[in-house]
């Protein structure tokens, strides 16, 4: 028996670099699947053909829409893949306990979710540089001002979007781990919902979380209610964590 | 403060991304795309981002801001054009415009003006008869079209023949202009106070376009399809 006392902070701590040394893999993943938001993007959100005499013009919409959406989905997925066995049987190369194990990931993925979220908005430069390079016969219209005054928006837009979905992915991979069922039951809600939300005015608890997070026009009220939920659903993931055995 | 902001991403990328690649020990032990090389993956495509940025910044401005693009239409008064026009004064258009004249001698004493090509009720024909004109001229102008603050000029021109009585105004093909619209994410348009908020038609503003023609108090002119809009001096 050691007579030697451990801070749960020195413990996270260690844990939290030795997660970031090793858990590298979620950002090829991300560079992959932002470059696939590159990639789509270039074909432009929405056109419009209009004329006059002598002269028809064309218009076509770029924005980082799709990465943004991507990125956020990365969030989900990278949250879910770090609650498999696989990942969370690092942790016992150290002196652990749940809680320490589930503060260092959580932790990680605050910080690749930091990550994501800057290099989300600082791709809307390269799609801009790809769509200014599209041909000289083609009017490029942007504007600088608007654009900056865009990307901190999109940063914190981003960055919160993927804490509240790494929060729900790590939620619904921990429910998953439990209970090997909840990995046909959980999509099987999961798409239910979308095809109620399809349907539905926002009758349904999945349409009215969504009206109530991303129909908010006020930004900082957005950031409040992603921050509330993010930590109700770390929470309840920790709880839902101590439920599973060492070996599982 | 905003012009900053992009330094000021890219500097915490940046700092985090040294800090990462600086802590992380080389003996990971897992292989391919894990560890080392997912961040330099993300090094590499930092550094491709921040060089669209740089390029971004060196790229020059092509539309005005959304403010500015408000100010600037209210600028462009068509109506106060169309009524220098209806008066007469076409010496009073900008002198950028688009402008083609042609001049014939007098030879009748009755002119049909007929439209070819796709041109429709959209050019309107002004006739103004003086005393003062001892020829019959027809100019063709135009203004430029205005796009979100930017101005482009088609300058297409129609092409005059006056054969006996019959002045044809012939409209050939059409030009294409294209437009790439960079709009900032959908997702956080409602948060920024009206800036950037989606293409819109009236977005592009077709402006003043005719051909006016000069001609002598005595010709008696006809349009073919009625378009034709009287000068009142």
């Amino acid at each position: 028996m050691s007579f030697v006392q451990v801070k749960t902070s020195e413990v996270v701590g260690k844990q939290f670099l030795y997660k970031l040394k090793s858990y590298g893999g979620v950002f090829t993943s991300l560079v992959v699947i932002q470059l696939l938001g590159v990639f789509f993007s270039l074909s432009g959100s929405s056109s419009h053909g209009t004329g006059g005499l002598g002269f028809s013009f064309n218009i076509r919409t770029y924005s980082a829409d799709i990465i943004m959406a991507f990125t956020i989905f990365w969030g989900f997925m990278t949250a879910l893949l770090l609650t498999t066995k696989a990942y969370r049987e690092d942790d016992f190369a150290f002196v652990t306990n749940r809680l320490t194990s589930n503060l260092s990931t959580i932790s990680f993925l605050v910080t690749a979710g930091i990550i994501a979220s800057l290099t989300a908005c600082l791709s809307s430069f390269l799609i801009q540089v790809a769509a200014y390079i599209q041909g000289s016969e083609v009017h490029m219209l942007f504007n600088k001002e608007d654009m900056l005054a865009s990307l901190g928006y999109a940063a914190a837009y981003t960055g919160f979007s993927i804490l509240l979905f790494n929060s729900i992915g790590y939620l619904a991979g921990m429910i998953i781990q439990l209970n090997r069922l909840f990995l046909f039951i959980l999509p099987t809600v999961f798409i239910g919902s979308l095809i109620i939300l399809g349907v539905n005015d926002g009758g349904n608890p999945v349409a009215v979380l969504v009206q109530f997070i991303y129909f908010e026009p006020v930004f900082w009220l957005f950031i409040l209610k992603t921050l509330v939920l993010s930590v109700l659903f770390f929470a309840l993931a920790a709880l839902v964590s101590r439920r599973l055995e060492v070996g599982r | 403060m905003i012009m900053f902001l992009p330094i000021i991403i890219i500097v915490c990328l940046l700092v985090l991304l040294s800090l990462i690649i600086f802590r992380v020990n080389t003996k990971t032990k897992r292989s391919f795309a894990t560890g080392k090389t997912g961040y330099w993956l993300l090094a590499g495509y930092t550094g491709l981002l921040i060089a669209a940025a740089v390029f971004f910044v060196f790229t020059p401005e092509q539309n005005a801001s959304s403010m500015d693009i408000q100010k600037a239409e209210a600028s462009y008064d068509w109506e106060r054009y169309e009524q220098m026009l209806l008066v007469g004064d076409l010496h009073e258009l900008p002198e950028d415009w688009v402008f083609k004249s042609e001049e014939w001698k007098v030879t009748m004493d009755q002119l049909t003006v007929e439209k070819e090509g796709e041109i429709g009720y959209e050019l309107g024909v002004y006739v103004d008869q003086s005393e003062d004109y001892e020829t019959i001229e027809a100019i063709f102008f135009r203004s430029p079209i205005v796009v979100r603050g930017m101005e482009v000029v088609p300058e297409e021109v129609p092409r005059f023949s006056l054969i006996e009585e019959t002045l044809t105004v012939q409209w050939e093909g059409s030009r294409d202009i294209r437009f790439n619209l960079y709009e900032p994410p959908m997702m956080i348009q409602r948060f920024m106070d009206g800036e950037g908020t989606g293409w819109d038609y009236s977005d592009a503003k077709r402006g003043v376009y005719g051909v006016y023609i000069k001609a002598p108090e005595g010709l008696d002119i006809e349009v073919a399809d009625g378009s034709s809009i009287r000068v009142e001096r």
